[in-house]
């Protein structure tokens, strides 16, 4: 009796529907796979085999054929253990249910019948969804992730054995009850601001980095505090909107990252990878291609500490991604798209010894040194940072004093004002925030009055600014009028906007 | 073959001074050793590299065209013995150059100089006394310098941008040196190129040493604005001492260890430079420093703010970090920054590397 069991396999971030389908032959007793499975799923007839004999079940001395299809895909990964054992089931004749063939299954199975977890299990629940099935069986461990889906019933169960008791109706099941993706919004993890002592004028270009969603470089000694202020910026980006939430979980889930018991991203990602990270490390890939570094940290923050140190090649596939907000990884096998829409923090020291500039220790490297070091960050990629800011060092007075700053709470308050304006600025265009405006869109927000104007031709004269400074520096002032809440970018928003181009300062030169 | 043309060929060997005039010492001129050649002794003297590459070049058609070629770049020769030999150099004590490579107005190399060196690894205070110092001498003197970053280059500038003229000698072949773009803009009878070294010749540790012999020796007095414990630039101090110039130190910060150098100097005796005014007392009295630079002390910028006023007197005894300025105005960041960019645009004050402020001086 044909068996034609319904399961999802991933394409990117993405669920597609694969149909499992077991038939019995007459023939040397054996198990084919046939449709493309990888070793992980080739192997699955031993452990199905296993899971039958040891859940009660008899195992048929006949030919076993499984076809996944559509047959021209490469299947991956266990999940097809759980959909393989129940088409055996029904081919051999030891189970029948009408619910077996409106119900989507993925899981692994262990020798002794249990089911174990899987990755990319939220997709594929938004995906069965979508293609309006009612019902889906996950394993027990991927609960989590499936209580942020409504519209489809998920059954999370433990073992081979349960699974059938439940499809026969000897055991009732509830499905995992739907929560509010809101309940689990947290900004948890990151640092918050009123910890970071002094560094005025780093934690107001923070604010405005985060409240227009520009990207931003931090340069200064080590022990500076850049990390720290890195780290701080989740905490203060805007609130994640639902479907943020559920397409950086998607990504999350792929990659098989999901923190432990959550089973959402409920807060920005912060990625940290190290600057060894190879480039398949950054843009996803490799067999599986899983999403890499830059796509886990979709709607949040990807820093890059010494960035210098990346090499070139590394730093320069940043470029297409930052422009965007997509990474396309092409494989021999296959094309996978996976989502990057990320803040790009960076940090490095101003010369190989970290010294330059510092009031408390000599820098010991010569012109060239510096000249050199400065040069391994390719100008492309700078063109791509709206906002650079020094941080300095921090006094002992500073470290001791027992005053907080604001909290990242009250910064996040602000923030979230001037992203609302931004979002209603850019309604039916593609740009979210003032960091993705187009040219066009430059002149027709950003227009300056005449003192403004006047002030920018100054500046451009005396602080020997470069050509690509200017965007940038009306980008960012028009975030500072967002921050302040006035319509038109003002004399003294272009006049602080001029303090966050350090890099294209004459003394970096 | 003329004196001059052998003295040229025998300037290609890669030779240094000292060996070069042993040679013409002992063959009476440079005629007579190229006249000399081939000769096993000769080789035994000058040694493989430099007696091979002589002998290579001992072609009258091949002088010539190398001559043609040097005049074509603009490049003067200037031999030992000439009229426009400058005279301070051909003193024994400096082992004079029998030839010297000079590009643009070599008049100057005549003129009464004066010598500014330093570390290329230079603080802001290095910075302004060089920039500043550079320009007022260059009133009454030539300046001498290098062509390394820092001190050397900012002396020379200034001294450029200010109408003066400059001399740097490079430790290079002339046509080894890359002008840097602000040099190209400067009018070229404002300043000469001089090197001893032969076309093609790249630097190297040795030719720098060398090569601050000639920066002492064409000047009067040498002055040190800021040197490292090792610095090149108390090298040529040194051989300013040999060679009977005054030896000029700028004082600095005793815990700056861009200062050591000079500090030490001073303790061995240079002589104390306070301001140009004292190396203006020591070389020529008669030029007093009432031509000092015009006094710009009228009350600049009176149409400043209350909050401007605070900020320039805050930052009268030094640069501050913004953080305190911010603190003293009592001002939120954002304001603080835009007041302080409105000030660097007004030309006040400007601003520093993390996130320091300073008066425009």
């Amino acid at each position: 009796m044909l068996a034609k069991i319904k399961s999802f396999g991933l394409q990117g971030i993405d669920g597609y529907e694969v149909s499992v389908e077991t038939d019995i032959n007459n023939g040397l007793p054996g198990t084919d796979i046939v449709g493309l499975p990888d070793t992980a799923t080739k192997e699955s007839k031993e452990r199905v085999r296993s899971a039958l004999k040891n859940s009660g079940f008899r195992l048929s001395p006949r030919r076993i054929t499984v076809n996944l299809a559509p047959a021209d895909t490469k299947k991956e990964g266990s999940l097809y253990d759980l959909p393989i054992a129940l088409g055996i089931l029904y081919a051999t004749e030891q189970i029948s249910s009408d619910m077996l063939f409106d119900t989507v299954f993925v899981g692994e199975l262990s020798l002794n019948g249990d089911i174990g977890k899987v990755n990319g299990v939220l997709p594929m629940i938004i995906a069965a969804r979508q293609l309006g099935y009612k019902r889906m069986v996950v394993p027990k461990a991927n609960e989590s992730e499936a209580a942020y889906v409504g519209g489809i019933s998920v059954y999370a169960l433990p073992s081979l054995r349960e699974t059938v008791a439940f499809l026969s109706g000897e055991i009732e099941v509830k499905p995992v009850a739907v929560k509010d993706v809101y309940s689990a919004f947290s900004s948890a993890g990151s640092e918050d601001l009123k910890y970071v002592k002094g560094q005025l004028a780093a934690r107001r270009a923070l604010e405005i980095a985060a409240a227009g969603g520009h990207n931003i470089l931090m340069i200064g000694p080590p022990g500076g505090g850049k990390t720290m202020l890195a780290k701080c910026l989740p905490g203060i980006l805007p609130d994640m909107s639902p479907d943020e939430v559920l397409e950086t979980t998607k990504i999350h889930s792929v990659a098989g990252v999901l923190p432990g018991g959550v089973g959402i991203v409920a807060s920005r990602p912060f990625r940290a990878p190290h600057h060894t990270a190879t480039r398949v490390a950054l843009t996803g890939g490799g067999a599986n291609a899983r999403p890499g570094e830059i796509s886990l940290a979709h709607n949040g923050v990807l820093f890059l500490d010494e960035l210098p140190e990346y090499t070139r090649a590394t730093l320069e596939i940043l470029r297409q991604p930052l422009e965007d907000g997509k990474v396309v990884v092409s494989r021999a096998a296959r094309t996978v798209e996976y989502p990057a829409r990320f803040m790009l923090v960076a940090s490095m020291n101003p010369c190989p010894c970290g010294n330059l500039g510092s009031e408390t220790a000599e820098c010991t490297c010569t012109p060239a040194q510096v000249a050199r070091y400065l040069s391994r960050v390719s100008g492309p990629l700078l063109d791509r940072i709206d906002i650079h800011i020094e941080v300095g060092g921090v006094t002992y007075d500073e470290l001791a004093s027992s005053s907080y700053g604001e909290s990242s709470e009250k910064v996040r308050a602000r923030v979230n004002e001037a992203r609302a304006v931004q979002l209603r600025r850019f309604e039916g265009s593609a740009a979210h925030c003032n960091a993705q405006m187009t040219n066009a869109q430059l002149i027709e927000f950003c227009a300056l009055d005449a003192a403004g104007e006047s002030l920018l031709r100054t500046a451009f004269g005396k602080l020997g600014l470069s050509a690509r400074a200017y965007t940038r520096i009306l980008k960012v002032a028009r975030t500072i009028a967002d921050l302040a809440g006035s319509d038109k970018v003002l004399k003294n928003h272009v006049a602080e906007a001029l303090q966050y181009r350090s890099l294209d300062r004459s003394y970096w030169q | 073959m003329t004196e001059d043309k052998a003295l040229y060929w025998l300037s290609l060997g890669g030779m240094n001074a000292l060996r070069q005039n042993k040679l013409l010492e002992i063959f009476g001129s440079a005629s007579d050793v190229y006249d000399a050649f081939p000769s096993e002794k000769l080789r035994e003297f000058m040694g493989e590299r430099a007696y091979a590459v002589l002998r290579r070049s001992r072609d009258e058609g091949i002088l010539d065209a190398g001559l043609a070629k040097l005049e074509k770049a603009g490049v003067r020769l200037i031999f030992r013995g000439s009229s426009d030999y400058p005279p301070l150099l051909d003193q024994p004590e400096v082992v004079s150059p029998p030839v010297l490579y000079v590009s643009g107005n070599a008049g100057l190399l005549k003129k009464r100089a004066v010598c500014m060196v330093g570390t290329r690894r230079c603080t802001d205070y290095g910075k302004r006394v060089a920039s500043e110092w550079a320009a007022e001498l260059s009133r009454r003197f030539v300046i001498v310098t290098g062509h390394a970053t820092g001190i050397d280059t900012y002396a020379a500038k200034s001294c450029l941008a200010s109408g003066g003229s400059a001399v740097m000698v490079l430790a290079c072949g002339i046509d080894m040196f890359d002008k840097p773009d602000w040099l190209r803009k400067c009018d070229p009878a404002s300043y000469a190129l001089v090197t001893e070294y032969p076309t093609g010749t790249r630097t190297a540790k040795f030719s720098y040493h060398e090569r601050n012999r000639l920066l002492s020796g064409l000047t009067e007095a040498t002055v040190v604005v800021e040197a490292g414990e090792r610095s090149g630039a108390l090298i040529t101090a040194d051989r300013a001492a040999a060679q009977n110039r005054t030896v000029f130190a700028v004082p600095g910060s005793v815990y700056s260890d861009r200062s050591r150098g000079t500090l030490s100097l001073l303790r061995n005796g240079a002589a104390v430079a306070r301001s140009a005014a004292d190396i203006f007392e020591d070389l020529d009295p008669g030029f007093s420093s009432a031509l000092a630079l015009p006094d710009e002390s009228e009350p600049p910028h009176a149409e400043m703010t209350e909050e401007e006023r605070r900020v320039c007197e805050f930052l009268s005894d030094g640069k501050r970090h913004f953080d305190d300025i911010a603190a003293m105005l009592a001002l939120p960041s954002f304001e603080a920054s835009s007041l302080l960019s409105m000030m660097e645009l007004e030309g006040l004050i400007e601003k520093k590397m993390q996130n320091y402020y300073a008066l425009l001086k």
